[in-house]
C-alpha cells in the first residue's frame, strides 16, 4: 500500500512540472528532481511489513504492581503498533525486542480483542496496515488494606463452628463465666484457684465462637464516569468491598456480594478463597459509565430472597441516593444486622448543588445512626484506621 | 523549540532574504508564506493530514518566486534552491514521523539528503553536456522516468499474517 506521503510527493513533482511550463520557471522543474529521487529511493528500498508477538506474565495482578511487556518485533521499516495496554513505535531493521514496563495504577479487566499494527518504509512511502485478531486478558485486582483483626462483627450467629463469639455459652476461647461444678462437666473446664477459694469445684465458661453470613453490599449507582470526585468515590468503595472481601474470606464466615450498578449482581454465600475470587472477579467489572436509575430496592430484595434474615449486611454507599435510608430500615426490621459505610469527600465541592447534596446525605446519615452502625467514611484517611476504632 | 519548526522558520527566513531587491518578488515570496502559514494553522486546528502537505507544497512554490530574479541556470542559484529544499524536507520529515512513530531515523535523513545532490548531478548533466541541447540529460531523465513507471507498475504481493500473543 502506497502511502499519503507518497501520492503528495507525485503530486508535488507534477505540479511543479506544470508550474516550470506555465511560468516558464526552469528553477521550478530543477526542484521537482529531488523529489523524483525520494520516490525512485523509496522504490529501491527494501520494506518488509512488521508483525509482532507479545508476551506478558499470566497471573493476577494489584493495582500498583508493574508489568513487563515484551514484544517481538519482525519486519523493515517504521512500526506503529497499538493493542489494549501499550502503543510501541519505532523502527526495526529485522527483528527486534521492544519491553514496556507498565504502572498498573488502574483496577479492572484489560481484554486483548484487537491490535491495530502500521509499518511504513524508512522513507514513508509504502505502508501497511494490519488488524488482527488478539489474545489474551490482563486482570489488575484492586488495592487491598490488609486488616489483622477487626472489631465488627455479626451481632447474630449460625449454629456452625466459626471465628466469632456468639451470646451462646459452649467450648471456645473467650472466657465470661465461672460456675459450679455438674457432673458431666470437662476436667478441663475445672477452675482450680476459683475451687480452692470457695471449697468446691467451679469451671469456667467460655464464649462459644460461631459463624455468620455476611453480606457485602455495593452501591455504586450514582457514580459517574468522568466526573473526577466521583470516579475516586468509585474506586474506594471497590476497595473498601475488596478490603472487606479479603477480611472476611480469612474469618471462617459465609460471604455473600450484591452489586447494584446498571443492573444488579450477586454472588450466593460462599466460604473461603473462593469467596473472596469470585467477589474480587465481580468488582473487575465495576464502571461507572452512566448514573444508574435503578432503584435500591432491588439491592433490598435480592438480600432478603437469597440471604438468611440474621446475616450481617455491610453495605458500602455514599448515600446520594433518596431511596436507600427507607430500605436500611426495612432491612433492619426483618432481623438483617446492618453496617452502612458511607464513603464521601469531606469539603469537596463548594458550589450550590454539592451543598445541598452533601446537606440532604447529613440527613440520612442521622436518620440511619438512630437504628444501625454507621461510618461516615472520609476516604483521604484508609478504611482500616476507621474500623478498627468502631465498636 | 522542537528541531522541525526550526527548519521551517530557517526557510521561511531563507525564502524573504533572497528577492530582497525586487518588490514584486518579495510580496509574492510573502503571500506565499502567508499561504503557507494559514494552511499551516489550519492543519494545527483541523489536524487533516493532507494540510500538512498543502502548506508544504506552499512554501515549496515559494523558491519559485524567491528566487525568480535570480539566473536559473547558475549552480549557486540551483545549490540555493536545494539548500532551502533541504530545509524544508527536514522539516516535513520530522514533522510527519517523529508524531507517528517517534524516531526519525538516520537513514531517513540520509536518503533525503542524498536525493539533492543526486538532482543537482542530474540537472548538471542535463546542463553541461553540449550535444544537442542537454541531449544526455534529457536522455538521462527519459530512462529515470522508465525506471520509475517500471517501479510503479510492478504489483505487490498480498501477505497473510496473523500473529497475535
Amino acid at each position: 500500500m502506497r502511502t499519503l506521503h507518497f501520492y503528495a510527493l507525485l503530486l508535488y513533482f507534477a505540479f511543479l512540472i506544470v508550474i516550470g511550463v506555465i511560468l516558464n520557471s526552469p528553477l521550478a522543474i530543477f526542484i521537482s528532481i529531488p523529489i523524483l529521487w525520494l520516490i525512485i529511493f523509496s522504490e529501491i528500498l527494501p520494506f518488509k511489513h512488521i508483525k509482532f508477538k507479545r508476551k506478558f506474565p499470566l497471573e493476577r495482578f494489584a493495582e500498583g504492581n508493574e508489568v513487563e511487556f515484551q514484544y517481538f518485533i519482525e519486519g523493515k521499516g517504521y512500526y506503529f503498533i497499538k493493542d489494549a495496554m501499550n502503543v510501541v513505535r519505532g523502527y526495526c531493521g529485522n527483528k527486534c525486542v521492544e519491553r514496556r514496563n507498565v504502572l498498573l495504577d488502574k483496577f479492572g479487566r484489560v481484554k486483548f480483542k484487537e491490535a491495530f499494527v502500521y509499518s511504513e518504509d524508512v522513507l514513508g512511502m509504502q505502508g501497511h496496515i494490519l488488524k488482527i485478531k488478539d489474545k489474551g486478558e490482563l486482570r489488575v485486582y484492586p488495592r487491598i488494606e490488609y486488616i489483622r483483626k477487626l472489631k465488627i462483627k455479626p451481632r447474630k450467629t449460625r449454629s456452625i463452628l466459626g471465628d466469632y463469639p456468639s451470646r451462646m455459652k459452649g467450648p471456645g476461647i473467650e472466657f465470661t463465666d465461672i460456675r459450679n461444678y455438674y457432673p458431666g462437666d470437662d476436667m478441663r473446664f475445672i477452675n482450680w484457684k476459683a475451687t480452692a477459694r470457695r471449697n468446691k469445684l467451679m469451671v469456667n465458661e467460655y464464649e462459644s465462637e460461631r459463624t455468620g453470613d455476611t453480606v457485602i453490599l455495593l452501591d455504586v449507582r450514582r457514580f459517574l464516569k468522568g466526573a473526577e470526585e466521583y470516579e475516586e468515590l468509585l474506586n474506594a468503595s471497590v476497595r473498601a468491598a475488596a478490603t472487606l472481601a479479603t477480611y472476611l474470606s480469612r474469618t471462617r464466615s459465609r460471604v455473600g456480594f450484591v452489586v447494584l450498578s446498571n443492573s444488579v449482581d450477586w454472588i450466593y454465600p460462599t466460604y473461603g478463597k473462593r469467596a473472596m475470587y469470585l467477589i474480587f472477579d465481580r468488582l473487575l467489572n465495576i464502571r461507572s459509565e452512566k448514573i444508574s436509575r435503578l432503584p435500591f430496592d432491588y439491592g433490598k430484595f435480592i438480600v432478603s430472597r437469597f440471604f438468611p434474615p440474621n446475616s450481617f449486611v455491610i453495605l458500602i454507599s455514599p448515600l446520594l441516593s433518596w431511596d436507600i435510608d427507607d430500605s436500611i430500615i426495612e432491612l433492619l426490621a426483618k432481623g438483617y444486622d446492618v453496617l452502612v459505610i458511607s464513603p464521601t469527600i469531606i469539603g469537596h465541592g463548594k458550589d450550590m448543588a454539592s451543598r445541598i447534596l452533601k446537606a440532604e446525605r447529613e440527613v440520612r446519615l442521622r436518620r440511619i445512626r438512630m437504628y444501625g452502625r454507621v461510618v461516615d467514611w472520609n476516604i483521604e484517611y484508609p478504611l482500616t484506621s476507621i474500623l478498627k476504632v468502631m465498636r | 523549540m522542537k528541531r522541525e519548526w526550526l527548519f521551517l522558520l530557517s526557510y521561511y527566513a531563507l525564502l524573504l532574504i533572497a528577492p530582497l531587491g525586487d518588490v514584486r518578488l518579495t510580496f509574492l515570496t510573502g503571500l506565499m508564506i502567508g499561504l503557507s502559514l494559514l494552511f499551516l494553522y489550519f492543519y494545527k486546528v483541523i489536524k487533516d493530514e493532507i494540510l500538512f502537505y498543502v502548506y508544504n507544497f506552499m512554501a515549496i512554490l515559494g523558491i519559485i518566486f524567491s528566487l525568480g530574479d535570480y539566473n536559473p541556470y547558475s549552480p549557486l542559484v540551483i545549490g540555493i534552491a536545494y539548500l532551502m529544499l533541504t530545509l524544508l524536507f527536514l522539516h516535513m520529515v520530522y514533522a510527519r514521523f517523529i508524531p507517528i512513530f517517534g524516531i526519525v531515523r538516520r537513514d531517513t535523513i540520509v536518503y533525503t539528503i542524498l536525493s539533492i545532490p543526486l538532482a543537482y548531478l542530474s540537472i548538471y548533466l542535463f546542463l553541461i553536456y553540449p550535444i544537442g541541447y542537454g541531449f544526455f540529460g534529457l536522455f538521462f531523465v527519459g530512462i529515470l522516468i522508465l525506471i520509475f513507471l517500471y517501479l510503479l507498475m510492478r504489483s505487490s504481493k498480498p501477505k497473510k499474517g496473523g500473529n497475535a500473543a
